[in-house]
């Protein structure tokens, strides 16, 4: 019989560090425990420590056996990821749902990429959500977290939580399982998908999903699931199936390994995000080495049917940037370089792609850049980033970006004071967009940046309004002192092509609803008001039996400007 | 009573600072009785505490529990000391998002997101199948394990390893096995550099159609390496490279008729290869084009040299900024600045110019001393010594206070003090 003074731990090697595995009153069952941990070859090394408890209290530990192995390379790692949130679910259908999906990718990413499958595939098959729940303590775990995530949000005890999510795993699994009886066959096209949904007995967007698992699961690769996918929404075209396609491409670009297999050869970091900004806008071209699938996903993103794997890839940039890796990992001294090519891709005249975080993640990556010249502040990152954007427009989109952001709105009056005064220290155009860029370019920018400053929640009232006046005062005196209207309006053409174009200058969207628009129409309304405008214009048009077509576009453009 | 064990004292010292594993361990402790008492609610309270964090066993230890008809429920969470929150902590929280001055927290310094739990990783996924490789036993296998030992994907990297299996798949006349082994050899990876099998593999893979071994033999000929040095030989092979796209052979062949070498000057033939290498991105490219055009058609100049800027070419962001001075003085302190933070002394001198004269940028005499003084460290000859003038001239306007004041500002310009 062992002595009660006397016990044993079996400690494992892990992270350089002894760590108790187990405990045992019995010498034989410890040694036989460790060794049956060795021969599992999860721990480079294995030890038996005896522990003598001594009469005087005190306690005396002996090594009595170590042996070490190398660790099996081959057991796939799929503990869970690091996740700071999780949104709360209230009812059922939140769990299939974006938010949702989207957290259970990151959280168990590992354990999606070994076995290929999405959340979606899972959460609506009763045999993966089996597999997932017998894979040791995953299941138990990833609620754990969530729950604990939760529970600081809704202010429920985390138990509550808990038992919500433990309830709301069996009732999907209970569905999954109710559609397993079904005995249905994997789908081979959209046909069969919506064939079985006219069946009902479910709701439709959960069989939907359910069918478009079945086939899914079929194939065990996420560039095969992709291409499923892409065939499914080419014959999907008009029908609701295309939102969910959507949502479970969303589910696949979540994963690193699949944006590095679809994005082929890239230099460096910085290019694979601008490649990743292209595709999210439909803009880009194959890399070398990019699998087919690519062009066809760039289509369809072109079309704007992928808009929650839009988000998911600029979430993908977003987090990147932000992120500590280096942008030109080969090249260190272009580091900055290549940063001001991913800052100019995500920044425009037209606004800042992916918003306020975007603007976060810059502030964060110029941050890094300059951190061997000691701790930069945000007012100093701020200062950094405007000076390598190429234009004053540029840096005020930014900056309006980056005012809507929970940073920018943390930084509050410093920011906001920054933005007013950088606006109206510019007066003049030239002081706004570059002079070398064409004329609207230069106007693009102004009108566009008066509406994001107009619609920016950070001003409010005569603030904003005075903003947008000021930006709108720079582009009347471009104008007037460019003589834009002039140009557009020349005395020597027909008066038919004078009024149309002007029409057509008001509707361009390049003006301000202000002064320089009320510029651009009081031209139109000189002409409107001479007389017999009508018999002028037409007499005017120079092919013969057109003036009449080109009378009712000039009333139509006029209608559509907003002129009465 | 007998103090508390060591090991448990420890353990309870880590599990309480949310050591994940002491928190396990310490449950393991209580629920076994190992050390201390058995306890099973407070076995279960350092579980679930160490299950909340992911740990893999505790939530298994749980479930077995509960399985023995032990009563898991959580205790309920009664802080720990680190969570208890001080009066101090208390009165931090209550004070409003912006900072105390009014400054709108903007003089805190930034802290850095959480790092993503599944970033990008473009230099090896570690995805490679090695055994199925070894197993396919192909030259495109060999070609693929050489490259995975290479760069060190799924297996240890090994470039001598890399070099045999590159070897055999050359030898069986895979082109693509004869191109990474010459490139081995070319730049000594693995194997002893040696031009002469360099030059033999490239040849090799050239003649299979490789166009980037038809590249790397044109320069190797072009500069006499494993061979003596023949133009005229180099540029059939250029030639070739170029015919599949290849935008590096597209510039060296404008650069082979911008220069005469071996062939006969001429700028028609030079300026068409540099537009055809330009178009598909070559920053060099666009840059000799921009010095080829800036005689004769000054906007078309100034668009190569803003491609070839925007690409991080130092000389064309150089040779922009001094373009732009007179038209568009803004955007030629922005081209100056980055030339200048990428190094250029003579951008350095210029940009300083602006930042005196406050032309396309507001006039700061502490930003123009700061960039003089790293051309006048980094600068030679002339443009050294134009700096140092400045420098003392400036010196005497600003004062000590003035240079001590210009100095603190030096990392919010990049600069290294």
């Amino acid at each position: 019989m062992a002595s009660p003074n006397v016990s044993f731990e079996i400690q494992v090697m892990a992270d350089k560090h002894w760590v108790v595995a187990q405990f045992a009153d019995d010498e034989e069952k410890a040694k036989a425990f460790a060794d049956n941990l060795l021969q599992k070859g999860n721990h480079a090394a294995v030890r038996v420590v005896r522990d003598f408890r001594r009469l005087d209290g005190l306690h005396t530990e002996t090594v009595i056996q170590e042996k070490t192995t190398t660790v099996k390379a081959g057991a796939a790692d799929v503990s869970l990821s690091p996740i700071t949130d999780a949104p709360v679910c209230t009812q059922l259908a939140d769990f299939y749902g974006a938010p949702a999906r989207l957290t259970m990718g990151r959280l168990v990413r590992k354990y999606l990429d070994e076995v290929v499958v999405t959340p979606t595939e899972m959460l609506h098959s009763a045999a993966e959500m089996k597999r997932f729940a017998d894979k040791g303590s995953l299941l138990f775990s990833a609620i754990d977290r969530v729950s604990t995530l939760q529970a600081g949000l809704t202010g429920e005890e985390s138990k509550t939580r808990r038992d919500f999510l433990s309830k709301a795993w069996d009732d999907m699994v209970a569905r999954g399982r109710k559609f397993a009886t079904r005995k249905v066959k994997a789908p081979k096209s959209v046909a069969d998908i919506l064939a079985e949904v006219e069946k009902g007995g479910e709701e439709h967007p959960y069989l939907c999903l359910s069918m478009m698992s079945l086939g899914l699961l079929e194939t065990r690769s996420w560039l095969g699931k992709l291409d499923l996918l892409s065939k499914w929404a080419a014959e999907a075209a008009g029908t609701p199936l295309l939102p969910m396609i959507d949502g479970v491409v969303a589910d696949i670009v979540v994963s690193a390994q699949l944006i590095q297999d679809l994005l082929g050869f890239q230099s460096n970091l910085g290019a694979a995000l601008i490649q990743l900004c292209n595709l999210a806008e439909g803009k880009a071209e194959p890399a070398k080495f990019a699998p087919e699938i690519f062009t066809n996903l760039n289509t369809m993103f072109a079309a704007g049917t992928l808009t929650q794997s839009k988000d998911v890839l600029l979430g993908r940039v977003i987090r990147e940037l932000g992120g500590g890796n280096p942008l030109s990992r080969n090249e260190p001294k272009q580091e900055f370089e290549v940063f001001c090519k991913v800052m100019h891709r995500v920044v425009s005249h037209k606004g800042v792609l992916g918003g306020g975080a975007m603007a976060e993640a810059i502030l964060h990556r110029i941050t890094r850049i300059h951190a061997h010249l000691g701790t930069v502040t945000a007012s100093q990152a701020i200062d950094l980033t405007l000076s390598a954007l190429s234009d004053h427009a540029l840096g005020m989109q930014y900056l309006l970006a980056l005012a809507s952001s929970p940073l920018g709105q943390g930084m509050g009056a410093g920011l906001t004071d920054l933005i007013i005064a950088k606006v109206r220290g510019a007066d003049h155009i030239n002081k706004w967009v570059p002079v070398r860029q064409p004329p609207p370019e230069r106007m693009i920018a102004l009108a566009v940046l008066n509406r994001t400053l107009l619609a920016s929640s950070v001003f409010e009232g005569e603030i904003r309004d005075g903003l947008g006046r000021h930006v709108d005062e720079v582009l009347a005196r471009y104008l007037l002192d460019e003589e834009v209207i002039e140009k557009i309006d020349k005395p020597d053409d027909p008066l038919a092509l004078r009024a149309i174009r002007l029409i057509k200058f008001c509707g361009s969207g390049v003006l301000i609803e202000g002064k320089s628009l009320d510029l651009a129409r009081s031209r139109v309304i000189e002409h409107l008001r001479q007389p017999q405008f009508e018999e002028k214009f037409l007499a005017s048009v120079p092919e013969p039996g057109k003036g009449e077509q080109h009378l009712r576009e000039f009333h139509r453009l006029l209608v559509q400007t907003g002129f009465r | 009573m007998a103090r508390e064990p060591e090991i448990i004292a420890a353990y309870r010292k880590a599990a309480e600072a949310g050591e994940m594993t002491a928190q396990f361990s310490l449950g393991e402790a209580y629920r076994l009785g190992q050390k201390v008492a058995r306890d099973t609610s407070e076995a279960v309270r350092w579980l679930h505490r160490a299950a909340a964090q992911g740990h893999p066993q505790a939530g298994r230890t749980l479930q077995q529990m509960q399985a023995q008809g032990i009563d898991i429920t959580p205790p309920a969470d009664h802080p720990t000391p680190r969570q208890r929150q001080s009066l101090d902590d208390l009165l931090d929280s209550l004070k409003p998002a912006s900072g105390p001055e009014g400054d709108g927290g903007m003089d805190a310094p930034l802290i850095a997101p959480d790092a993503d739990s599944d970033p990008l990783d473009l230099d090896g996924g570690g995805s490679v199948d090695v055994t199925a490789l070894k197993q396919a036993d192909t030259p495109a296998a060999w070609v693929a394990l050489g490259n995975a030992y290479r760069q060190g994907q799924g297996v240890d990297l090994d470039e001598v390893e890399a070099v045999s299996w590159y070897t055999k798949a050359a030898k069986a006349n895979d082109p693509h096995g004869q191109y990474a082994l010459a490139v081995m050899y070319d730049q000594g990876l693995g194997v002893r550099a040696n031009d002469t099998e360099a030059l033999r593999w490239y040849l090799a893979a050239a003649k299979a159609g490789d166009a980037q071994a038809q590249y790397n033999l044109a320069n190797m000929i072009r500069a006499g390496r494993g061979c003596p040095a023949d133009s005229k030989v180099a540029e059939q092979w250029y030639k070739k490279a170029a015919a599949q796209g290849e935008a590096a052979a597209l510039f060296s062949l404008g650069a082979l008729y911008e220069a005469g070498q071996g062939v006969d000057v001429d700028p028609v033939k030079a300026e068409d290869f540099y537009r055809q290498a330009a178009a598909l991105g070559v920053a060099e490219a666009q840059f000799n084009l921009g010095n080829l055009l800036r005689g004769r058609d000054l906007d078309a100049a100034l668009d190569f040299y803003t491609q070839a800027s925007e690409q991080g070419l130092r000389q064309a962001q150089l040779n922009l900024g001094l373009l732009l001075q007179d038209s568009d003085a803004a955007s030629a302190a922005y081209w100056l600045r980055r030339a200048a933070k990428a190094g250029d002394t003579v951008a350095m001198l210029n940009l300083a110019a602006l930042l005196i004269t406050g032309r396309g940028v507001g006039k700061d005499e502490a930003e123009a001393y700061l960039w003089l003084e790293q051309a006048q460290r980094h600068g030679h000859g002339t443009v050294a010594a134009i700096a140092g003038k400045g420098v003392t001239a400036l010196a005497k306007v600003m004062g000590e206070d003035g240079i001590a004041a210009a100095r603190r500002r030096a990392p919010l310009l990049g600069l290294g003090g």
